[in-house]
């Protein structure tokens, strides 16, 4: 019997990669009454799917999002409730009880050992926020630290983080004072919105000083690292970043900035609106699905057309790799996952691609990429060491 | 392997009780079961309390789940159990109505249907989901709400070049994580395809 469900023939079906044995299921099931043979036929009728799929974005996910969450708040007070019940009725109980503790403490240990043995010479995805926001008096706030609601108070801006995790600077400063939002290697990313309505994306291994307040007629942050902005449109005030010596002006767009040291170029990618970039005597203007690299050694530029979902794949949660050599691919892996990255002999000059989870630990990505052929690498804490084998 | 790591995750996440686990499989299905059931009991706010009853019956049991396609199946079979109690309490009420539309055998088969039906739809509807930012936002305005090229263009700020640019890549990218994923979802973006060619 097929192990498949006929939603999926029938979909294999349209697609084309339906097999004998489905097709011939899925024939016996048209055949089997009119019904099922009308709901085959809306199903492969484009406009019909089309209509059907609107549908969909009819309902109201937020407000039925926020009936789970009232739910979810409830049940975990009856929860802590019941607790105090168990722990009163445990008093009682007390042998039964030990035994019930033992039995299941014996069983953690061993899915405990078995996850330990599984991760032991591998480094997982980062699982938290490791960021914090180095304000101007220097104090230091943990993004962490905070489930939601108000991280810190600045004069007469709150510094809050929304139910996405985002920080949000609310209200008018009376003086204008930089903040650092830093995210150290290993940090997973964060993300940030600007008083003036800009959101910002930080990557790991970066950090961005910003203004509590935008005053004057001019927008100015800076960044290391790489970072992606969505700025708030504002013609009356140009939004300025700068890095690594490059100056990109804008007035309300969508682009990515990155500024590594460890690499090469420092590059601007903008995938909406229009930019102007600067370094020394070198400008220009970017059109979308453009990209500008600045050399970090001279002000040398270079204006070429780009994969802007590759540049942004960060954003999206992935690593894509497009034909890269491994040296290139460990130096974003290694601040990612906080890694010491070294070769043995001279680097493979191999070429790899692929698109992985960041949530993946470093050994499945290393996997997927198929690195582990022509290669031996070996992982000690956050050490990993690369030889080739052939 | 990406799509099956990344369910993991979720699977994972969601028997430690950690909300943004929660909130994705409800995003991933919670329109699906409105759609679902509104097909089944004819009625919009109806429809939506039963996807709500339905996601908290999946939070009775959390630590029960092993996939992702255990959970739909789940979600689906007592969201329709919901609606068949639905239906069976408005007959004892208003006995004597002709017009209803899924009880005993004969209504078996409709919401049989029903379920192949809004389960397809669901697969479809979640790739379109996971299309990352600006192709999404594109392609719903095509997709969904109908719009022109220029009329895109001019509401997001974009040139229409890059409207069509978007669109373009939003196939692609459908077609790549549908390949990614099980085969059976592939289909999906060939659905799309056939969309833009008619539009």
């Amino acid at each position: 019997m097929l192990n498949i469900k006929i939603e999926e023939i029938i979909i294999n079906f349209i697609d084309g990669t339906i097999t004998s044995e489905e097709a011939c299921f899925l024939n016996k099931w048209i055949q089997e009454s009119e019904i099922n043979k009308q709901l085959f036929e809306e199903l492969t009728h484009p406009e019909l799917v089309s209509k059907e799929l609107q549908k969909f974005y009819t309902y109201d996910e937020e407000l039925g999002w926020n009936r789970i969450e009232t739910e979810l708040a409830h049940r975990k007070k009856i929860k802590q409730t019941n607790w105090k019940y168990w722990t009163a009725a445990a008093c009682m109980l007390g042998v039964i009880v030990t035994t019930v503790v033992i039995f299941f403490k014996g069983n953690d240990n061993i899915i405990e050992n078995k996850v330990a043995t599984v991760v032991k010479n591998d480094v997982e995805a980062p699982q938290s926020k490791r960021a914090f926001i180095q304000l101007a008096n220097g104090e230091t706030v943990a993004l962490s630290s905070v489930e939601k609601g108000i991280l810190t108070e600045q004069g007469r801006v709150n510094i809050v983080k929304n139910s996405e995790g985002q920080i949000v600077y609310q209200g008018h400063a009376t003086e204008t004072v930089f903040n650092t939002l830093v995210n150290p290697r290993g940090g997973t990313v964060v993300s940030l919105v600007l008083n003036d309505g800009t959101r910002v994306w930080l990557n790991s291994e970066s950090s961005l000083k910003y203004p509590n307040s935008f005053s004057g007629n001019e927008r100015i942050v800076e960044i290391t690292g790489e970072a992606y902005f969505e700025v708030a449109k504002d013609p009356a005030k140009k939004f300025i970043v700068k890095g690594n010596g490059v100056i990109t002006e804008v007035f309300g767009t969508h682009f990515n900035v990155n500024t590594y040291n460890d690499e090469a170029e420092t590059k601007v990618t903008l995938q909406e609106g229009s930019v102007r970039v600067l370094k020394g005597a070198s400008s220009g203007f970017l059109k979308p699905g453009q990209r500008a690299a600045f050399s970090n050694k001279s002000d040398q530029m270079a204006i070429d057309n780009t994969d802007v979902d590759k540049v942004l794949a960060w954003v999206y949660g992935d690593f894509n790799f497009d034909d890269e050599t491994l040296p290139d691919i460990m130096r974003q892996l290694a601040r990612w996952y906080d890694l010491e990255v070294s070769f043995e002999g001279k680097p493979p000059a191999d070429l790899y691609s692929g698109i992985i989870s960041r949530k993946s630990s470093l050994v499945t990505v290393l996997q997927i990429l198929n690195a582990a052929e022509g290669i031996k690498y070996s992982i000690e804490g956050k050490k990993i060491k690369i030889e080739r084998t052939k | 392997m990406i799509r099956n790591l990344y369910d993991r995750e979720i699977i994972n996440g969601f028997r430690r009780d950690e909300k943004q686990s929660i909130r994705t499989l409800y995003l991933m299905y919670y329109r699906s079961l409105c759609y679902f059931a509104e097909r089944l009991v004819d009625d919009k706010t109806e429809a939506e309390d039963i996807a709500h009853e339905a996601f908290l019956r999946l939070l009775d049991k959390q630590r029960d789940f092993d996939h992702i396609s255990d959970i739909k199946s789940f979600l689906f079979t007592v969201a329709r159990n919901i609606c068949a109690d639905h239906w069976r309490n408005k007959k004892r009420r208003e006995s004597g109505i002709q017009e209803l539309k899924y009880l005993d055998s004969t209504d078996d088969v409709f919401a049989e249907i029903e379920t192949v039906r809004a389960k397809a739809l669901q697969l479809i509807y979640e790739e379109v989901e996971n299309l990352p930012g600006q192709c999404k936002k594109v392609f719903k305005s095509v997709f969904i709400e109908g719009k022109t090229t220029s009329d895109i263009a001019a509401e997001m700020g974009i040139m229409p070049q890059t409207v069509l640019n978007q669109k373009a890549k939003a196939l692609h990218i459908l077609r790549l994580a549908l390949a990614q994923k099980n085969h059976s979802l592939a289909a999906a973006s060939l659905i799309i395809l056939s969309f833009f060619s008619r539009h």
